[in-house]
């Protein structure tokens, strides 16, 4: 339960956006050249940070567009929030 | 445009709310990204595109807001003929579409307009509605998209105390339900 | 330590309990069709259980939306209970695993074993999962009943999609 900063709309509640789960994940340049292993890496593997973590958000229920966000999960603090493509602002 | 029908055909009274479903006016979505767009747009139909996020602009005849950085939603002010329903969007869809200047989609039959007036609207839509309505009700022209009774709804501004609201068909006859239920407790 | 990775994500599961009342209903009422879960404790309380929220969180409150789609199905259900006061309400951390099935597993490291990813089902299954979870470590191999359920399966792709089946009733 928190408000987002949607980079497009303006502060609006959490429960107009659906999350999209870690971001950064760079999709493979090869597929067909991975092994099962690194397959299930790419799709299942997740951080699970408790603490600060990056991660993809969609206004879906507002302008539809995905963006990034910084968030602290141990207390849902929204640190930055940054564009599709735009580097992360802080590290 | 298909062939048109509306599930609510209903208008309600409450105290300071007046609800009632405004049918068959004709919306049109529109989206495109260059310059070339935009301009075109706003010679078309004479009004500027609104390019500042959560606004619109209007003239006599049509209605265009903001739903994202590159999508925009037109709809009529008065009721239309259905005899006549395809002028406009031909006109557009010739105008922009066929020549790949952005896309054309007319989409009359999938939402449907409900219009709120009244002092206690912003009370009824608070009832359901995440959204912070403080600076939205002293903005004229002002638009939204949100969540109401958990259903995706764009809400228009139109006037102090006097709100378009569109919701998607299949959805309308339950939020109708829940409108009118809510506006008794209020 | 032992650079084993878990496909777990860890996210808030909601539970609300109302002010007591006298007896209404004297078992667990379960739908899958409108997702409601609830009972009724001794004391007269309501215990509703409520879903998850799709993000990632460790801040044991869970989101408002959740609390209120969990509350109108349990509306559309019982009306009666439409006045009702909740009393408190609370969000505890669960591990998902992506097929939302849980893992009870060897793995290739020796004597080490996992029971885990229950996500939001498990109370019921406690006993059994338990049962299997000591066959397996007893004899180092998985009973057939929890065959499946291995943690490789994230890497062979036989995913345990059950998470439509089970719904709310698990």
């Amino acid at each position: 339960m928190f408000l987002i900063n949607c980079p497009y709309c303006g502060e609006r509640d959490q429960s107009e956006f659906s999350a999209g789960g870690e971001a950064h994940i760079v999709r493979p340049k090869q597929p067909t050249e991975l092994s099962d292993d690194q397959w299930a890496e790419f799709l299942f593997m997740r951080k699970n940070i408790k603490g600060v973590q990056f991660e993809r958000w969609n206004h879906a229920h507002g302008c539809r567009k995905w963006f990034n966000m910084v968030r602290d999960t141990s207390n849902d603090k929204i640190h930055a929030v940054y564009k599709m493509g735009e580097k992360p602002p802080i590290k | 445009m298909l062939k048109f029908s509306t599930p609510i055909s209903d208008s309600k009274e409450y105290s300071e709310i007046k609800i009632s479903e405004v049918e068959p006016i004709i919306k049109i979505n529109l989206r495109g990204k260059n310059r070339d767009f935009i301009t075109k747009i706003g010679k078309e139909l004479s009004i500027i595109l609104p390019v500042d996020p959560n606004t619109s602009s209007s003239n006599e005849k049509l209605n265009l807001l903001w739903l994202s950085p590159d999508e925009w939603f037109l709809y009529s002010n008065d009721k239309i003929d259905l005899k006549d329903t395809n002028s406009l969007e031909d006109k557009l869809f010739n105008e922009i579409s066929k020549v790949k200047l952005g896309s054309v989609t007319n989409v009359s039959d999938h939402w449907i307009m409900i219009n709120l007036k009244g002092t206690k609207v912003y009370e009824l839509l608070s009832a359901g509605c995440p959204f912070n309505f403080n600076n939205f009700k002293n903005s004229n022209g002002a638009v939204t998209q949100t969540l109401l009774n958990h259903i995706d709804v764009i809400i228009h501004n139109k006037n102090v105390n006097d709100l378009n609201l569109f919701v998607r068909r299949s959805f309308s006859a339950h939020l109708w339900l829940w409108m009118n239920d809510s506006a008794r407790f209020i | 330590m032992v650079d084993l990775k878990l496909p777990l994500e860890s996210k808030p599961l909601q539970a609300l309990v109302s002010e007591p009342v006298k007896p209404i209903i004297d078992t667990v009422v379960m739908s899958n069709a409108v997702h409601a879960y609830v009972s009724q404790s001794d004391k007269g309380e309501l215990v509703i259980g409520a879903g998850t929220d799709a993000y990632v969180s460790y801040t044991q409150r869970g989101s408002h939306d959740v609390v209120e789609g969990t509350l109108k199905a349990i509306l559309e259900l019982y009306p009666i209970f439409s006045r009702m006061k909740m009393l408190r309400q609370w969000g505890g951390i669960v591990d998902i695993c992506p097929d939302a099935s849980p893992i009870i597993s060897k793995t290739h490291i020796k004597g080490l074993y996992f029971n885990c990813g229950w996500g939001t089902g498990g109370f019921k299954a406690t006993p059994g999962s338990g049962d299997l979870f000591a066959h397996t470590i007893a004899n180092d191999e998985p009973h057939k009943l929890n065959a499946d359920f291995n943690i490789n399966r994230f890497v062979s792709g036989d995913l345990v999609d059950e998470h439509g089946a089970a719904a709310v009733a698990h």
